[in-house]
């Protein structure tokens, strides 16, 4: 079932995300080629000869500008896209009229919950998939626009040797801040979900309205629960600490636990709410 | 014969009113049952709690002889009062969805039936009517073989000719096995195909019987029966 409620999830929700993906790909594809074309109008350096007269390199570059800025523009809106369809989705499966069907599935709220939370992870990953190879077609286009240079090289040279300076920098505590990160995305997405299904039981009318305070309510009880652990635990244990590597580990492995406390008292909330108190008008 | 659907002191409290108080309800198979009543007597309430949208705040309901769940929500076939069909699906797509998810599902039944109304399968359902759309959702409905059919006002709202089409379609297309409950308050239409009724007023079963025994008991029409034992229980 999780299967089959995964693919009609994704259909919802593709007929708006994969045409702005392919929007942004797109976008990418003809900035490459316009700095490919003007790309000396950007950089002013490295040895890639003129190939225009200078008044279509003006208009050009001033051309592949504006696509630039769309650009930015169009990634904004996507991965702000990605958040309000996840969210609204979330609403509308459960709370409006569409709850009449989700609900008389024979699906369990477990896998429901999964399905929505798996579905928005595939578009969260496909969204930075697709801006890093956005990315990546546009600094094609950069490179072969400046032509070889010493600047394009030293620029290569750092963004290779990134992951091992980091490496060195912080040690294992990089894996830490990673589990940390994963872990507290996935509480903010629950705690997301715990504020909808816990505004929406609590007011029928002005639901909007409700979501939002129990949102900020949560999270600012989390945040304190939080800055007192901080302040009572991570900081007399790690103030005197040389290491800095082993310093952040604590505090990665403190954050995770919260985090993870966060994850489950949201999850358990939230389906103990869409099994019990739905009460669909 | 084994109950298909039975209800022990059933309620639903709202918080802000009741919904259902203390239901005692047990249904054969293979019987069409009429939940009749006014409006806010209670008839929802008593469907959903069936369909496992609502939780019961005492009693229990058993369909089957298991617990409302994910189990008796593959048995009973349930077409809500509101339409809930996602509006950029196209009826195909709604089609599929069923076929996914129940597996008593009978598609080609379904695209039979969405032919005698003429909708065409491509259509998207956001360029349907409402009373189409109605009639789409009453076609999934009953192209399932349930084990148990909850009809929620299936005639509410649509015209004298519509009202005959869908009564003559759920008479026609439900299980033979199963047992469909119709609730109603349009008691006139739907007597001719009820075998069985249920009164409900206030939240609370006023009267359960079958139906030619009542009307050779009072001597009456279901209508009338109906009228008459409301105003009784007015009165007590």
């Amino acid at each position: 079932m999780f299967g089959k409620s995964l693919k009609y999830e994704l259909r919802a929700s593709s007929r708006i995300l994969i045409p702005l993906f392919i929007c942004s790909l797109a976008l990418s594809v003809f900035i490459s080629v316009g700095l490919g074309l003007f790309g000396n109008m950007y950089f002013g350096e490295g040895n890639a000869e003129s190939k225009f007269s200078q008044t279509f390199e003006v208009i050009g570059g001033a051309v592949v500008s504006l696509l630039i800025m769309a650009f930015a523009i169009l990634l904004i809106v996507t991965a702000v896209a990605v958040f309000v369809i996840m969210v609204r989705r979330f609403y509308t499966s459960f709370f409006t009229d569409e709850a009449y069907l989700t609900f008389t599935l024979p699906v369990s709220v477990d896998c429901h919950i999964m399905t929505k939370t798996v579905a928005t992870v595939i578009w969260y990953v496909g969204y930075g998939v697709v801006t890093c190879i956005s990315a990546l077609i546009v600094a094609i286009g950069a490179v072969i626009g400046i032509g070889p240079s010493e600047g394009a090289g030293d620029a290569g040279h750092i963004v290779g040797n990134l992951g091992s300076e980091l490496g060195d920098i912080f040690g294992e505590s990089v894996i830490f801040m990673g589990i940390n990160y994963i872990v507290s995305s996935f509480a903010s997405l629950f705690l997301i979900y715990f504020a909808i299904s816990f505004g929406c039981m609590v007011a029928k009318k002005h639901r909007f309205i409700s979501c939002v305070l129990c949102y900020f309510v949560v999270s600012g009880a989390v945040s304190f629960i939080g800055n007192m652990a901080t302040s009572l635990i991570m900081i007399p244990i790690t103030y005197n600490f040389d290491n800095v590597d082993l310093a952040l580990t604590i505090t990665s492995a403190v954050s995770t636990v919260l985090a993870a406390a966060e994850l489950v008292g949201c999850y358990i909330g939230t389906r103990i709410i869409l099994s019990k108190n739905v009460n669909l008008p | 014969m084994a109950d298909i659907l039975k209800a022990s002191a059933l309620a639903k409290d709202y918080g802000g009113g009741v919904g259902l108080l203390g239901a005692d309800i047990s249904l054969p198979k293979g019987r069409i049952v009429g939940l009749l009543g006014s409006n806010g007597s209670g008839k929802t309430t008593f469907l959903k709690l069936v369909a496992g949208i609502l939780t019961p705040t005492a009693g229990e309901v058993l369909v089957c002889g298991e617990r409302v769940g994910l189990a008796t929500k593959s048995m009973v076939s349930y077409l809500p009062e509101r339409t809930y069909l996602n509006d950029w699906m196209r009826v195909s797509d709604i089609v599929e969805y069923f076929d996914d998810f129940y597996e008593d599902f009978d598609s080609a039944k379904a695209f039979e039936m969405l032919a005698s109304l003429n909708v065409e399968p491509s259509r998207k359902l956001k360029t349907l009517s409402k009373g189409t759309k109605e009639k789409v959702q009453l076609v999934l409905v009953m192209a399932r073989n349930a084990k148990l059919y909850l009809l929620d006002e299936p005639i509410a709202g649509v015209d004298p000719v519509a009202r005959e089409y869908i009564l003559d379609t759920i008479v026609s297309n439900y299980n033979k096995e199963a047992t469909v409950i119709i609730s109603t308050h349009l008691i006139t239409d739907v007597e001719k195909v009820l075998d069985d009724f249920i009164f409900v007023r206030d939240g609370k079963v006023i009267m359960q019987d079958s139906v030619a025994k009542a009307r050779e008991e009072y001597g009456k029409t279901l209508d009338e029966i109906f009228r008459e034992v409301y105003k009784c229980s007015e009165k007590a």
